[in-house]
């Protein structure tokens, strides 16, 4: 990349870092791992970066591979992500403190396909043909995951939920 | 909902990287990737000399083997009915040459040197488009770099298919490592095959949409086999 490109990707990373590694965490809810997914995300953008010149398309391209990442590492061995009844107990926090924690806890109990349908939903804020294109599936599929996922997450939480969809 | 999303990731620790990091990380496996060519070009010619020069020939019976120079010129038709061992080579080789390259020499085996699997490993890439000419112009997908320590090579593609589109993925993985977890991802197309070396290869095709069929489905069987005796 000459100066140019390389001024525009610094830019492009100062504007978006922050965002796509709070995506990062809610899809994998560890933010060493959110890091490490982020960082290697913007590696590959860095590497493509003359091929993709449109900032929305940017973004887009940024979230697709972060997704397929955290997706892809959920199903591998060495990673695989194990359900339990068990939420760890937060002593001594606050209640918003407690809520965050409930939520982030919550969603690592979620199915990796179905938490990915809900974080780019309701935290990036995409609509249901963005999410689609983000996960390369149908919209059909994204809202029967968002239902399934809805559900998993009703099941966990209880109340709670009702709760933060009316704050919401 | 979107308001409880976004107080959970209210409070972010520091980043636990810049923009130098990002932009070394690329430099050197911009690096690496120069190099490793190198490689992966020396290993497709020999492989695709390997399928131009060499023909092995199995007798029917499984008792005697032929070796035979292939056809360099066009094949003529060569018409019907079984033929005798001894007949003309090219013929025989014609009937023997397989639709991939043959191998020759020891399999490819494990990447060494490596600090992290490189999922564009591009001696794999070298053997994938040799075996199967048809994704030699297809574009690498986005894919991260977590590292998973070990000999693995990987290979992932974003293919063209005719009116399907996908994500094709070649992941090798060396003696005595665990294998990627592939099975029963609803929609995939999955092929594995013990490799020569000791390994195992999985070749894994998934659509891009739910609509469409699997890019390269017929196709993944006889690649699995094929790439299963280079590595």
């Amino acid at each position: 990349m000459d100066d140019a490109d390389e001024q525009a990707f610094a830019e492009y990373f100062r504007a978006r870092r922050d965002t796509v590694r709070r995506t990062a965490f809610l899809l994998c809810g560890d933010w060493h791992r959110a890091d490490d997914h982020a960082q290697s995300a913007f590696v590959a953008l860095h590497r493509h970066w003359r091929k993709i010149r449109e900032p929305r398309a940017m973004d887009a391209w940024v979230r697709k591979t972060l997704v397929r990442a955290v997706v892809d590492e959920s199903r591998r061995p060495w990673r695989r992500e194990r359900s339990t009844d068990r939420t760890p107990e937060v002593a001594g926090v606050d209640a918003d403190v407690a809520t965050r924690t409930a939520l982030v806890d919550a969603l690592r109990k979620v199915p990796a396909r179905q938490r990915a349908v809900l974080v780019l939903r309701y935290l990036e804020g995409l609509d249901v043909a963005g999410t689609a294109a983000a996960l390369g599936c149908s919209a059909g599929t994204v809202k029967s995951q968002t239902s399934h996922g809805l559900a998993a997450l009703r099941g966990i939480l209880g109340e709670s939920l009702d709760d933060m969809r009316e704050a919401g | 909902m979107a308001a409880a999303f976004r107080d959970a990731v209210s409070e972010a620790p520091d980043a636990g990287f810049s923009a130098d990091d990002v932009r070394r990380e690329s430099h050197r496996i911009g690096r690496r990737n120069r190099m490793l060519v190198t490689g992966g070009v020396a290993a497709a010619a020999i492989v695709l000399a390997g399928g131009v020069t060499t023909g092995v020939v199995l007798a029917r019976d499984g008792q005697t083997t032929t070796s035979a120079a292939a056809p360099a010129a066009p094949a003529q038709d060569s018409g019907s009915g079984a033929r005798e061992l001894g007949a003309p080579a090219p013929d025989l080789a014609r009937e023997a040459v397989p639709s991939a390259p043959t191998p020759v020499g020891a399999p490819l085996g494990p990447a060494v040197g490596q600090d992290c699997v490189n999922p564009q490993d591009p001696q794999l890439r070298a053997l994938v488009d040799a075996a199967l000419p048809a994704l030699a112009t297809a574009q690498e997908a986005p894919t991260t770099m977590i590292c998973r320590q070990g000999g693995g090579r990987e290979v992932h593609l974003q293919v063209v298919d005719g009116q399907l589109t996908g994500l094709f993925s070649v992941v090798y993985t060396a003696p005595g490592e665990e294998p990627s977890q592939t099975a029963g991802a609803v929609g995939w197309v999955v092929e594995e095959r013990p490799t020569a070396s000791g390994g195992l290869v999985t070749v894994t095709s998934r659509p891009e949409s739910d609509s469409g069929g699997v890019p390269f489905a017929a196709q993944i069987p006889d690649l699995a086999t094929t790439l299963a005796t280079h590595l």
